[in-house]
């Protein structure tokens, strides 16, 4: 397996605040990687960092092997914002418009959107399920609804790494589901590697191939599926954790556990 | 009952005042939606700055507004990124030091009042054919920005980190889009008046937000409420002898409520 993601010795600081301490993470093509750790501890700055957003005050992001800030094909790279942070959920633009969004960026200037163009934009509603809503404001829509049309727009590019930031927060369980769902098909099906941020550890655990765990800044890499403890958990997230959070996985884990 | 286009200068007033009747809202739409609504009545104070040294030095009015307001929007995105988390300090700063400068040199100019009127509240009978020209070449231009940056505006507009992330080139087109929102008002305060001229850039856009459906839809109904305003505030204008300004604002003013009582109807 090649390496697609790679993070050598990355730190970051915000003004005087260490919010990154020499994190180093290696991800391999087909992955599909939860990140997690408690609010705070620095997982969408990490994010950030590894789409290129940001950069860090030492160390580098390889994607491919190549620096992110060099990488020339961006469409390549995939990212599901937080939702609740930039998006005007009153804007007046369709679903369509809205996925239609992420084919700018690979279009360069100066070009429309051709006729092929609006096919992928259908297809990658196909895909979350969303295209008999292309017509509607997205602003009429759910928050899970939503996030599938985010996640659209970062399909149409047509990824080879797909990174969400809490793609589950706000949104009822069923749509949470049907997301885990699409996910998994992307990863196995259009084998997108995918790297999901999240603070809900038991939900996640069963879905993914490798849990990667943040607290303080720092990685703790050798917290996978099967190494939870709650010694560990406390120690990620500054305060004991209870193993009954969510009751239908946590039963799972208690069992593998 | 007089026949409006036997005049010469309604027939002035209608060409330029359908020429800004597109633009103002068309570029409007995207301000709005940009949460900048205040910016062009920030940046009308600042052409009438342009327009009063345009008096003073004897350059045409609306040249000498189009310099100082594209100077001046600069200045706002350079005071917007350096007060970052109160960026409405930018907008309120340069309206003050628009109204100053324009003030001052309204007192060093011999011009007379008459002219600065034309200017605050708007005009139709001073309208002259270089007036006319000035804004078909300007609106043509701007028309044509819009249509060939459409995609990176919309993006940018929606979501502009998604759209830095995505590689687009998010300052270039603010710059570009700075530029059009200056000329935009530069061009429109010489009908409907600086004090006016941010009324025809917000309210048919914010009437259209009530009613469209897409994007597409929130430009088109924004400039055809626009139109509407702009066609029937003049025609009023002339009959009833009111200031052209005043009459297309509240004909735009009257649409927004209909497209309001439209929406709550739904």
């Amino acid at each position: 397996m090649s390496k697609i993601v790679e993070l050598k010795n990355v730190s970051f600081s915000y003004n005087d605040k260490k919010v990154l301490n020499n994190i180093n993470l290696t991800i391999d093509d087909g992955e599909f990687v939860g990140l997690i750790g408690p609010n705070g501890s620095g997982k969408s700055t990490l994010v950030k960092i590894m789409i290129g957003d940001l950069t860090p005050s030492s160390g580098e992001v390889l994607i491919n092997g190549i620096n992110v800030k060099d990488v020339k094909n961006r469409s390549m790279i995939g990212y599901v914002p937080q939702k609740s942070y930039s998006f005007n959920a009153s804007f007046p633009a369709s679903v369509k418009e809205v996925v239609s969004m992420g084919l700018y960026g690979k279009l360069g200037l100066f070009k429309k959107l051709s006729k092929g163009d609006w096919e992928i934009v259908n297809n990658a509603l196909k895909i979350v399920d969303m295209i008999d809503y292309k017509d509607r404001l997205i602003g009429n829509l759910s928050g899970g609804q939503q996030q599938r049309v985010f996640i659209a727009r970062a399909l149409v590019s047509d990824p080879k790494i797909l990174f969400l930031d809490e793609p589950t927060t706000g949104i009822d369980a069923k749509s949470e589901d049907t997301l885990y769902k699409i996910l998994d098909t992307l990863n196995k099906e259009n084998k997108i590697t995918i790297i999901m941020v999240t603070h809900d550890v038991w939900a996640i655990s069963d879905k993914v191939s490798r849990i990667v765990c943040m607290g303080n800044g720092r990685l703790y890499d050798r917290c996978d599926t099967l190494d939870f403890s709650k010694k560990e958990l406390a120690e990620i997230y500054g305060y004991p954790v209870k193993l009954d959070m969510h009751h239908h996985q946590s039963e799972n884990i208690n069992n593998r556990l | 009952m007089l026949n409006i286009f036997t005049y010469d200068f309604m027939i002035r007033a209608f060409l330029a005042g359908g020429f800004i009747s597109v633009i103002a809202p068309l570029v409007g739409s995207f301000l709005v939606l940009r949460r900048l609504s205040q910016m062009g009545d920030t940046l009308s104070h600042v052409a009438l700055a342009g327009v009063a040294a345009g008096f003073l030095i004897g350059i045409n009015p609306t040249i000498g507004s189009i310099i100082f307001v594209i100077i001046s929007s600069f200045g706002i995105e350079r005071l917007r990124k350096s007060y970052f988390r109160y960026s409405e300090i930018s907008i309120a700063v340069v309206m003050s030091a628009g109204m100053a400068i324009a003030v001052i040199l309204l007192s060093l100019s011999s011009g007379s009042p008459a002219n600065i009127m034309n200017y605050l509240f708007g005009s139709i009978i001073s309208i002259n054919n270089t007036d006319v020209l000035i804004s078909f070449i300007l609106s043509i231009a701007i028309i044509a920005v819009i249509y060939i940056f459409y995609k990176e505006l919309l993006y940018i507009t929606f979501d502009e980190e998604a759209a830095l992330i995505s590689g687009i080139p998010v300052n270039m087109v603010n710059i570009i889009f700075t530029m059009i929102v200056a000329i935009t008002v530069a061009v429109s305060m010489r009908i409907v008046g600086a004090l006016l001229v941010s009324a025809l850039m917000v309210i048919p856009a914010a009437a259209s937000l009530k009613i469209a459906k897409n994007f597409r839809q929130t430009i088109f109904y924004a400039i055809l409420f626009s139109f509407i305003s702009v066609f029937v505030g003049i025609i009023l204008s002339f009959y009833l002898n009111l200031s052209p300004g005043g009459s297309i604002v509240i004909v735009s003013l009257i649409i927004m409520g209909l497209a309001s009582i439209k929406k709550a109807g739904n």
